[in-house]
């Protein structure tokens, strides 16, 4: 079962990373990101469920803040540029 | 206890990989909150209940509700799709999880979990991760500030009004009184 966690983990983070590395869109690369933090929770309870229970609850914290932050800044750019395709937003992206 | 276990996982991946890839908004971010509390099954199940009940009020309540007000905020309901051209490193990413998984899986199949210390939640964080929640509280103060200032109507106060619609609605509404009036 430890096995199945780890692969899990090993998913989320990489099917983040393709949500980021795709980005077509704001909303998207947002997801990703989320779903890479999800897969690094994942490998910390695998690890230790009853010990890594308090990094685990401030992870979670920190990755609301953060998230909530980016999004205040999508918005913040949407109102600026009309558009949430990163490819039209800047010379950032690929 | 097992099977359910696996099937958390699974749905929580299955779900990812939906937010993922569905062009629509509304399924991404339902999908992601989904997630979620399949995570917090798992928390809950490979014993960290209090780690399950955060994820599943901050993740999958919290940040779905953020989620959902910032698609009000933005009027956008539909993403575009992956252009041609990053496809293939998309698809090599895919491949990367599909081959990085099974190594893994192979690798720590012999694994065994530990026991697992007997901190108590309490002595974690009040105790031993006291400059972490320090931390975290600053940064969540932090972050509102950056959110009320983000989502600020107006990023400058000299900018002008919008002067939209109403200019004629008004005047429509003082002709009406003059005549009234009159």
């Amino acid at each position: 079962m430890t096995a199945l966690a780890y692969a899990v983990a090993v998913a989320l983070l990489l099917v983040g990373l393709a949500a980021v590395l795709s980005g077509a869109n704001a909303v998207k690369t947002l997801i990703g990101v989320e779903l890479a933090s999800k897969g690094v929770l994942v490998n910390f309870v695998a690890t230790d469920p009853a010990g890594s229970q308090g990094i685990v609850i401030l992870l979670i914290l920190i990755d609301a803040i953060v998230v909530a932050v980016l999004l205040g800044l999508v918005v913040a750019v949407y109102r600026q540029h009309d558009t949430l395709d990163l490819d039209a937003l800047g010379r950032l992206t690929w | 206890m097992t099977t359910l276990t696996a099937a958390a996982l699974v749905a929580t991946v299955g779900l990812a990989v939906v937010a993922v890839a569905a062009r629509d908004f509304l399924v991404s971010i339902l999908s992601l909150s989904g997630a979620s509390v399949g995570l917090a099954v798992y928390f809950y199940l490979a014993g960290a209940p209090i780690a399950a009940v955060f994820e599943a009020v901050v993740a999958a309540g919290l940040v779905t509700v953020l989620f959902l007000m910032m698609i009000s905020l933005t009027d956008a309901e539909t993403a575009t799709l992956i252009e041609g051209r990053k496809l293939p490193v998309v698809g090599l990413a895919l491949g990367a999880l599909l081959g990085v998984s099974l190594v893994v899986w192979g690798w720590l199949g012999g694994l065994s979990t530990g026991g697992g210390s007997e901190i108590e939640l309490a002595e974690a964080l009040w105790a031993e991760r006291s400059v972490d929640l320090l931390a975290v509280t600053v940064l969540l103060f932090v972050g509102v500030l950056g959110i009320v200032r983000l989502t600020a109507e107006r990023f400058d106060a000299t900018d002008e009004p919008i002067t939209g619609d109403r200019g004629p609605t008004d005047a429509d509404g003082a002709s009406g009184n003059t005549e009234g009036d009159t």
